[in-house]
């Protein structure tokens, strides 16, 4: 069980950039390579903020959520705005994700920082597991934010005018949806958000500068396994590939967790090419 | 007497295309409050080219739009709904993953008012089409032809638009539906709404024209008031032969 909790709370941490990831695709239809990257600097923030100049943790989350999307503002402006071609976007915004790597090396080194967790960091049991107060509520923290995705997307007008957007551009224009300025605002949205949860990734992983990296990667797994534009499919993506990680890890040994995680998403495309809550006959337009 | 009352479209020398692309050349017509004006012509005649161009879609290469009294020249499309132009395309192009009531919500997303308002208004559309209170929480997808025709228009009518164009409304759809769409955009002229219809449905459309323009190839080859000629349909069938009268 607490090999479970630690494959959950880890595969939490994936479907946050999973839907960092959908949130772009759902308004612009590509992706922000660099969604991790930005991740990892709410995460270095945090380190600063609060291991450093021991700021209280509630305006941590504000000051690394307002950092992480004016980083965001200026990447789209720079690296995504100038772009007529979505999918040349894959590649200039790979090329932010590069930059941002170097930038926090520079910053803050390569050496792994420990970020405490505000609210305990002392090993409690759980549903017959040992785990981390940090664990459960990276868990739930992911759970909330697709639910109000789910709540936000169908109660305002914004949100369906994200949803009219991502299904025909041209349409959501002339019902006088603005969607340059939707998509921008998605976009630092999306920057906020990996912020604000950074302060709760930090005391996972550790502020490390590799840490863009391999989250990209199980990141964009997850998402291909749950369905591209799939909100609830991040989450189940998320957790399939942070258990098969973990469980790989223990009773494999830690060089079967990268292939066993390849296995998992080429049996999925295998059985549902558009991932499992994607319907690819949806698609007929 | 007509003569001297104002447009409240008014398309001058309108050259449009796609990209460098020359579509339509030098259109002109005028769309009156509370009159029906039909464009028609031959599949590729310009028609849906020139709508797109009204609408914001396709750039004005030269010539002039004029809403009202504003140049709707480097206007974009979507800040032209706000300026009362509200343009239905072709093709039933409504929201299949959104709910009957959420198409509706979001045609009412350029106005300048509440919730509250904005579900006021939906109500005035349910009953210019009862079907769709009927069908409101269905899946937009999930209706028939006929019935995304006529969310098409009310979602276009909740921006509480001055002129409504609309695309081939009757395409893909059975004759009865046909003139029910038909019958009800004939409604709504007499509330003063200015419409500029696209068809290729020639008779229907004459039933209900105030002003004709047949284009050919990206020119207008035909023009006229309904109330100015008897032969009407004569006329336009000439027109559409290729020996434009007068």
């Amino acid at each position: 069980m607490t090999l479970v909790w630690g494959g959950l709370a880890l595969g939490a941490i994936y479907a946050l950039v999973a839907i960092g990831y959908n949130i772009v695709y759902l308004s612009a239809k590509t992706f922000n390579f660099a969604h991790a990257q930005l991740l990892m600097l709410g995460v270095f923030v945090t380190y600063t903020c609060l291991m450093e100049w021991r700021l209280p943790w509630l305006l941590v989350i504000v000051l690394a959520a307002a950092a992480v999307a004016v980083v965001a503002a200026i990447e789209n402006l720079v690296a995504v705005r100038p772009v007529k071609d979505v999918h040349n976007i894959l590649v200039t915004t790979l090329g932010a994700s590069t930059f941002l790597d170097g930038t926090v090396s520079l910053i803050w080194g390569n050496q792994p920082l420990a970020v405490s967790f505000p609210l305990g960091g002392n090993a409690i049991d759980l549903l017959g597991g040992r785990v981390y107060p940090i664990e459960p509520i990276l868990i739930l923290l992911v759970i909330v934010i697709v639910l109000a995705d789910f709540w936000i997307s169908r109660r305002f007008l914004v949100g369906l005018a994200l949803r009219a957007m991502s299904e025909d551009p041209e349409a959501a224009q002339l019902r006088g949806v603005n969607i340059r300025a939707m998509a921008f605002g998605a976009f630092v949205a999306a920057g906020a958000l990996a912020g604000a949860a950074a302060v709760f990734v930090g005391p996972k992983t550790f502020a490390v500068s590799t840490l863009g990296d391999s989250l990209a990667l199980k990141g964009f797994v997850a998402l291909a396994i749950g369905g591209f534009g799939s909100m609830p499919g991040a989450l189940v993506g998320g957790a399939a590939v942070g258990l098969v990680e973990i469980l790989a890890a223990r009773y494999l040994g830690g060089e079967y967790s990268n292939p066993m995680i390849f296995v998992m998403l080429l049996t999925v495309f295998i059985i549902r090419p558009a991932g499992l809550f994607v319907h690819s006959s949806e698609r007929t337009v | 007497m007509t003569k001297h009352r104002k447009p409240i479209l008014e398309v001058k020398n309108l050259t449009t295309g796609y990209g460098d692309l020359v579509v339509v050349r030098d259109l002109s017509f005028e769309v009156y409050p509370g009159e029906i004006t039909v464009l028609l012509g031959r599949n590729g005649a310009g028609k849906t080219s020139s709508l797109r161009a009204l609408g914001g879609l396709n750039p004005l290469l030269s010539g002039s739009i004029r809403l009202g009294d504003v140049d709707l020249g480097r206007v974009p499309a979507a800040a032209r709904v706000r300026m009362g132009l509200s343009y239905v395309q072709e093709g039933k192009r409504v929201f299949h993953k959104l709910s009957v009531e959420q198409n509706l919500l979001l045609g009412g997303y350029s106005l300048p008012v509440g919730r509250r308002q904005i579900e006021g208004e939906i109500e005035r559309i349910y009953g210019l089409f009862p079907i769709l209170k009927q069908k409101r929480h269905d899946k937009a997808g999930s209706m028939s032809g006929g019935q995304q025709q006529m969310l098409a228009i009310g979602q276009a009518l909740m921006a509480q638009p001055k002129v409504l164009l609309l695309d081939e409304p009757s395409g893909g759809l059975a004759p009865v539906i046909v003139n029910e769409v038909f019958r009800t955009v004939d409604q709504l002229k007499d509330e003063g709404l200015a419409v500029l219809l696209v068809e290729q449905a020639v008779e229907a459309s004459l039933e209900i024209a105030d002003s004709v323009t047949v284009l050919d190839v990206g020119h207008t080859v035909f023009s006229a008031r309904t109330e100015e000629r008897d032969d009407m349909l004569d006329a336009v069938k000439e027109a559409y032969m290729g020996h434009p009268t007068s």
